[in-house]
């Protein structure tokens, strides 16, 4: 086999990995997250299928498939098959530059543990992930009904405010590793995480981390109890639950982000594998956002766009202009 | 030559969306073939090898404008099926003005396909950078002064009379 193949396939068998351990991270994050609220509130949780409710996930998707699959009149064809897609491909594809590990030999041949590996992965990732919020807009705008398009308006308003919130606060670990290279942006911390260099731009990233997944606090596109479902209101079956995988890719990938970015990635002691060191960290942020959808009370989306023009983003420019001047005049940096 | 042949579909598929973007009787509709022509944009950036360059373009244009678009649309809340109308002579008048210029100023340059090329070696947004910021540093800052014009403009515009 010529080496192009063997890359090809390499490619080809981490890529199914990839999106095995997503669908499985949807699968268990669903029912981990109803279970977990659950008892935050003071209730059990799913309990009826399998041991503790473990087999309602699977009980859920035979479900979504063997649902009708209906069309409103008066729908835009063209948008209410696009929608769901749109999402999940893109949501997929931020994915698939987020590096697992360090590089790992094997045979002879180096193998980097993301899917891709692109020298500005982390522009990758945003560019990827500012496509995702397509998929609701255009939902929402396809089925001419008024929740939806309610929901499409504060999808795009809430779009508005995290984008340029997220970027800026991504830029500041950019610069201090110099690198668009996510790969070298976790190396560039094994001297000190940059949450101890950076706890300003870790915090705008936590916030802006939430309003691109729109979670609770930043759930407006989806209030369920304001909007039916939000965009997804009119989707049945496959359509609706490929809107959940999208948002839980989505959530899957901007955690692993945040722990590269700002927690030093697969960095820690050398008694577990990088790998799960990694999957530590992360968990930690995907209890974050558990934790915060069964206490805080949601925004209004004007609130979330003074919070993010007025507040953050003066506080991260700031930010990034101080980091700039740091460096160049190495103020206090460990390196 | 598999890149000439990609370049070739990905420039068909490019006019293909624009087309549609004209034709296009519904906004939303328009804005989402808008959307798609910015993506295979920055495919084609991406076959110039200028990965960064690519990578803005998707960010800014598909990302951001596309969004800002329909923002506009929902604000102003004019929701009506797209037709040829008095002013399609302006707007007609000034792609004729504008193609004509952009095949002057093509026909002047002798590589125009090496563009790109001048960016390759090492990384794209440090070479992007740096030019920007010696070569075209005065561009750069008129351009940001203009930006900086317009946004006061919008804020002076949009702010009702009497409240200071």
């Amino acid at each position: 086999m010529s080496s192009e193949t063997i890359g090809a396939l390499i490619f080809l068998v981490k890529f199914l990995l990839l999106f095995v351990v997503i669908t499985v991270f949807v699968l268990i994050a669903t029912w981990y997250e109803r279970k977990v609220i659950g008892h935050m509130q003071q209730r059990i949780g799913p309990k009826r299928v399998g041991w503790h409710g473990l087999l309602q996930p699977v009980a859920d998707m035979i479900k979504a498939f063997f649902k009708e699959d209906s069309i409103p009149r008066g729908a835009d064809k063209l948008f209410f098959w696009a929608a769901p897609i749109i999402g999940t491909v893109f949501a997929m594809m931020a994915a698939v530059a987020i590096p697992f590990g360090p590089p790992v030999v094997l045979f002879g041949r180096v193998i980097t543990l993301n899917v891709a590996h692109l020298s500005s992965g982390a522009l990758y990732v945003l560019a990827m992930l500012s496509l995702v919020s397509f998929g609701a807009i255009f939902a929402g705008l396809s089925t001419k009904s008024k929740y939806p398009i309610i929901s499409a308006q504060r999808e795009v308003a809430q779009v508005i405010s995290y984008e340029l919130i997220l970027s800026a606060a991504l830029l500041n670990s950019v610069i201090m590793a110099g690198s668009l290279d996510l790969t070298k942006i976790v190396e560039a911390q094994s001297h000190l995480w940059f949450i101890f260099y950076q706890p300003v731009a870790f915090v705008c990233f936590l916030i802006s981390m939430f309003a691109v997944s729109g979670r609770v606090p930043f759930d407006l596109p989806e209030a369920e109890n304001e909007l039916v479902a939000g965009f997804m209101t009119e989707f049945t079956g496959m359509k609706f639950s490929l809107f959940y995988f999208a948002q839980y890719a989505v959530i899957f990938t901007v955690s692993m982000l945040a722990v590269i970015l700002f927690f030093g990635g697969w960095l820690g002691p050398s008694f577990l594998p990088p790998v799960v060191w990694l999957f530590i960290k992360w968990a930690f942020f995907i209890f974050l956002y558990t934790w915060s959808w069964a206490t805080f009370p949601r925004y209004r989306y004007d609130q979330l766009m003074k919070i993010s023009w007025k507040i953050l983003l003066p506080i991260v420019i700031v930010n990034i202009l101080w980091t700039g001047f740091a460096l160049q005049f190495g103020l206090p940096y460990l390196h | 030559m598999s890149s000439g042949i990609l370049f070739y579909l990905l420039a068909f598929l490019l006019i293909g969306s624009s087309l549609m973007v004209v034709f296009s009787k519904d906004i939303y509709r328009a804005s989402f073939w808008l959307i798609g022509f910015f993506l295979i944009f920055a495919g084609l950036l991406f076959t110039l090898h200028a990965p960064f360059l690519a990578l803005a373009e998707i960010i800014i244009y598909s990302g951001a404008i596309g969004v800002m678009i329909i923002f506009a649309v929902m604000l102003t809340g004019k929701y009506a099926p797209l037709e040829l109308n008095g002013y399609s002579f302006v707007g007609i008048l000034i792609a004729v003005v504008f193609v004509t210029e952009l095949v002057l100023v093509i026909k002047q340059v002798p590589e125009f396909t090496n563009f790109a090329f001048a960016f390759v070696g090492g990384s794209n947004a440090r070479a992007i950078g740096i030019s920007l910021f010696s070569e075209y540093l005065l561009p750069f800052e008129i351009i940001a002064i203009l930006l900086l014009v317009a946004l006061f403009g919008a804020v002076v515009l949009t702010m009702k009379r009497g409240s200071r």
